[in-house]
This record gives structure tokens, C-alpha cells and sequence, in this order.
């Protein structure tokens, strides 16, 4: 996945930036996923990044902006993190079927040189 | 050039048909993958009989798994509403993801599932599990969710809510080959206060994570003080208790949940400075300014937030 892309992807980070980490009266409380990851401010900014292209995968599969957003704002940071990571594999089919595809095409290779070997045996006998 | 002659030609037939079979023999009997190790104290047969039943339709297992999961955990679930949550049309299908998106807007703690005998643990526990499973068909295979609701040790069963059927008995074997497509992915939906049958700390922490950042505030306090009836000392749910609590207006409570996870981890940075936080924004200015000193200390990842916080409560 590209990282730096389109004006609007940087646009949506702002915007997630702002939904999903509402500010509290003090800017300075952590929240407890930061607690919990004991992540700098650059894997943050990293995972508003995949946010954003999460959201923008989504919307381009049928949802609204609105809706890919109430869906992604409900994850935590490491689910973003691995969900950016599958989202290549999703990319193929339902989840990804070609492995079934490319497993089909050794079946039928397999079945061909074994018909060929049969062939050739039984032109022996 | 002398012909083939034709009377030998059913005789080749057979024996094409003889060589092919003994070639393709060894094709058809693929191993029986090894079950794991399965816990020894579990009831021999369980059914949850009491889990609600959807049919599903037309590619709507996720929502159809997700809504029964729901409804057996106390959710008045409005299927379509449901379907919209979690349903993507350009993918015709459900992404695992957004079941757990989806859990946690109806305001359920998500707890995943990844192994056979957590699996039997939670369903013998009395709690439904919702799984993905890759299910073979002739020249292709589908993604499917299906509800486990029970098992038999004796006859190695396990029991789903799947598809159009309201039972459909799989053994171990063909369970797991199936299972273990997508990293084994399973869910658990736990209504808030509720703890799952697995005693995992950090997995279930972060499940109540999960549920504090769909800013479902209430529920996440409720179930933070239940992983700490079983794990008191732990400090991640002492802070997410105390952060909860803030963001419902009660400052006195989170005040006491950040000093018990100062108590029990004098190192943990945040847990002081968000300390301070709350009691200076209570106006007890002495008491904050200790607290900040405390996590510049302890510095660590968020030093700098924390310098920022003792420089604001000192009025730089």
C-alpha cells in the first residue's frame, strides 16, 4: 500500500484524527489504548494513516464515508494495523479465492501429464 | 503400417481406466490434520439449546452468526440494521473486522477466539462462538460463518447454527480443517460486565479497549471493573477504568482508579500523569504537581507529554 497519495486521503486523516481521538479539556491525558501500546507518536500518526486507507477501501466497496468511518473509529490501533495488513489478501475475491484458482489450475496440469503417462504406458503394454 | 486393431480397443479402455485409478488413488485420501491437546475437565456433552436461531440469506452469514450471538447476549437486534453494520456489498460478504466493529457498536465486548480448546472452554462456559470457516465446494471454496453452540467429546462433534440449519453436527477433524483457513478466527460477544471463560488479561483488557473507543463509557467501566475482580492488580484495567470514568464526568472515581494503578505500578508514566490531570482539573493543584513530578520520572515513550502536563499544572 502506498502511503503518501491523494489530497484527499491527508484530508481524512485530519478528519479521523479529530473523530476518533476526540480532545479532552486536557489535551495532555493519555488515552488508554496509548497505555496500552506503549507506542511513540510515530506509530500513531501510522496508524492514522491506515485508518484512513481502511476507510477509503471501505467506501470504495459500496459504504458510505459515513458508515466505513463508524465501522473503522471502532477498532483499536493494533486491529488497524492488522486489518491494513490483510486488506491485500481481501483484495482478491471474497477474501481471497485465487489460491483456490491457482490450486485448480495444478490439478488440471497434475491431470493432464498423468493421462499423458497413462497414455504413454498403456501404448507400451 | 499395421493398423491398431479395433477389438483391442475396449481392452485399452479398461486398462486406462485401471492405470488412472491407481495414479489418482493416492490423491484422495488427504491426512486428517492433528487436534490439539483438549482440556480434561470439560463436560462430555454440551448444547445451547437456548441460542436464537436466523436462517441465513442470500450471503448474509456474517450478519445472520452476528445477530444470533447478539440476541443470546441480550441485544435487541434489528437484522437490518445489523446487516448495514457489518455487511460490505462490493465484497458480497462480511469482513471479519467489522463483526468486531459491529459487536461493539451494539455495546458488546468482543472477545476473539483462536484455538479448538478455548473454543470448547467458552461454548462449555454457556457462551456461543461465532467462527469463519473456508468450506470446500467442487471447484471453489466459500467463506462461511457459522455459530458454534455445542460439542461431544465422545463422539469428537461439534454443533453450529450454519446456513439454513439450526444443527449441523462436523467432527474435530473436519471442524478444524475448515477452521484453520482464516488463523482460526473466532468471536465471543459478552455483554458488558461479563467475563469470558478463558483467563487471558491482556486480550480481554483490550477487547474492553475496544468498547471504550466506540465511547461506549459506560459498559467499558463496568467491564473493567469485572477483569479486575479477577485481575486486581492489573494495570491497564486500573487506567482504563480511570479514563472511563473521566469521560463520564466522574472525577473522583477516576481519581481513585489512577492512585490503585500508581499503587500497583509505581513505574507506569501514564497512570500518574493522567493522576495529575484529574486533580488539578479538581483544583487539588499540591497533590497534581506531585503526581507530574512523578511521571516526568518515570519517563519512558510519552516523556514528553508528560514534561508538557507538569509544565501546564505549573503554570509555564
Amino acid at each position: 500500500m502506498q502511503l503518501f497519495r491523494t489530497v484527499p486521503l491527508l484530508v481524512a486523516i485530519i478528519f479521523l484524527s479529530a473523530t476518533t481521538f476526540p480532545s479532552l479539556s486536557w489535551s495532555e491525558m493519555l488515552d488508554t489504548g496509548t497505555a496500552l501500546a506503549t507506542q511513540d507518536a510515530r506509530a500513531k500518526v501510522l496508524a492514522q494513516m491506515e485508518r484512513a486507507e481502511v476507510v477509503e477501501y471501505l467506501a470504495g466497496q459500496g459504504l458510505s464515508q459515513a458508515e466505513a468511518e463508524s465501522r473503522i473509529n471502532s477498532l483499536t490501533d493494533e486491529e488497524i494495523n492488522s486489518l491494513a495488513h490483510d486488506i491485500d489478501q481481501y483484495a482478491g475475491g471474497h477474501f481471497d479465492d485465487s489460491d483456490d484458482a491457482k490450486a485448480m489450475i495444478g490439478v488440471l496440469i497434475g491431470a493432464a501429464i498423468l493421462v499423458c503417462l497413462a497414455l504413454c504406458l498403456i501404448l507400451l503394454i | 503400417m499395421k493398423l491398431f486393431p479395433l477389438y483391442k480397443v475396449p481392452i485399452r479402455i479398461f486398462q486406462l481406466g485401471v492405470v488412472l485409478l491407481t495414479l489418482f488413488a493416492g490423491c484422495a485420501t488427504a491426512p486428517r490434520p492433528a487436534l490439539p491437546a483438549l482440556p480434561t475437565d470439560l463436560p462430555s456433552r454440551v448444547e445451547l439449546g437456548e441460542v436464537p436461531f436466523y436462517p441465513q440469506q442470500e450471503r448474509q452469514c456474517g450478519p445472520a452468526s452476528l445477530a444470533m450471538v447478539l440476541e443470546w447476549s441480550g441485544v435487541a437486534v434489528d437484522f437490518k440494521t445489523l446487516s448495514g453494520q457489518v455487511f460490505t456489498p462490493g465484497r458480497a460478504g462480511t469482513l471479519p473486522p467489522d463483526m468486531i466493529s459491529g459487536a461493539r457498536r451494539n455495546d458488546r465486548v468482543a472477545y476473539p477466539i483462536n484455538s479448538l480448546p478455548v473454543l470448547l472452554r467458552e461454548v462449555s462456559a454457556g457462551h456461543p462462538v461465532i467462527v469463519l470457516q473456508k468450506l470446500p465446494r467442487l471447484w471453489s471454496s466459500d467463506w462461511h460463518y457459522a455459530v458454534v453452540i455445542g460439542y461431544d467429546l465422545e463422539s469428537e462433534e461439534i454443533f453450529l447454527r450454519s446456513g439454513d440449519r439450526s444443527h449441523l453436527a462436523m467432527d474435530f477433524y473436519d471442524f478444524e480443517s475448515t477452521w484453520q483457513a482464516w488463523h482460526r478466527w473466532g468471536l465471543v460477544t459478552l455483554a458488558p460486565g461479563t467475563l469470558p471463560a478463558d483467563s487471558q488479561e491482556s486480550v480481554y483488557v483490550k477487547a474492553v479497549l475496544g468498547l471504550e473507543q466506540t465511547r461506549h463509557w459506560a459498559s467499558a467501566e463496568l467491564s473493567y471493573e469485572a477483569a479486575l475482580t479477577r485481575w486486581p492488580e492489573s494495570r491497564s484495567a486500573w487506567i482504563g477504568l480511570g479514563n472511563s470514568r473521566y469521560r463520564q464526568g466522574n472525577l473522583a472515581g477516576a481519581v481513585t482508579a489512577f492512585q490503585s494503578a500508581t499503587e500497583f505500578s509505581p513505574q507506569s508514566g501514564v497512570a500518574h500523569n493522567n493522576l495529575a490531570h484529574v486533580l488539578a482539573e479538581m483544583g487539588r493543584r499540591g497533590e497534581a504537581l506531585t503526581a507530574a513530578r512523578q511521571a516526568v520520572d518515570a519517563g519512558g515513550p510519552h516523556a514528553a507529554t508528560f514534561r508538557i502536563t507538569l509544565n501546564e499544572i505549573l503554570g509555564h
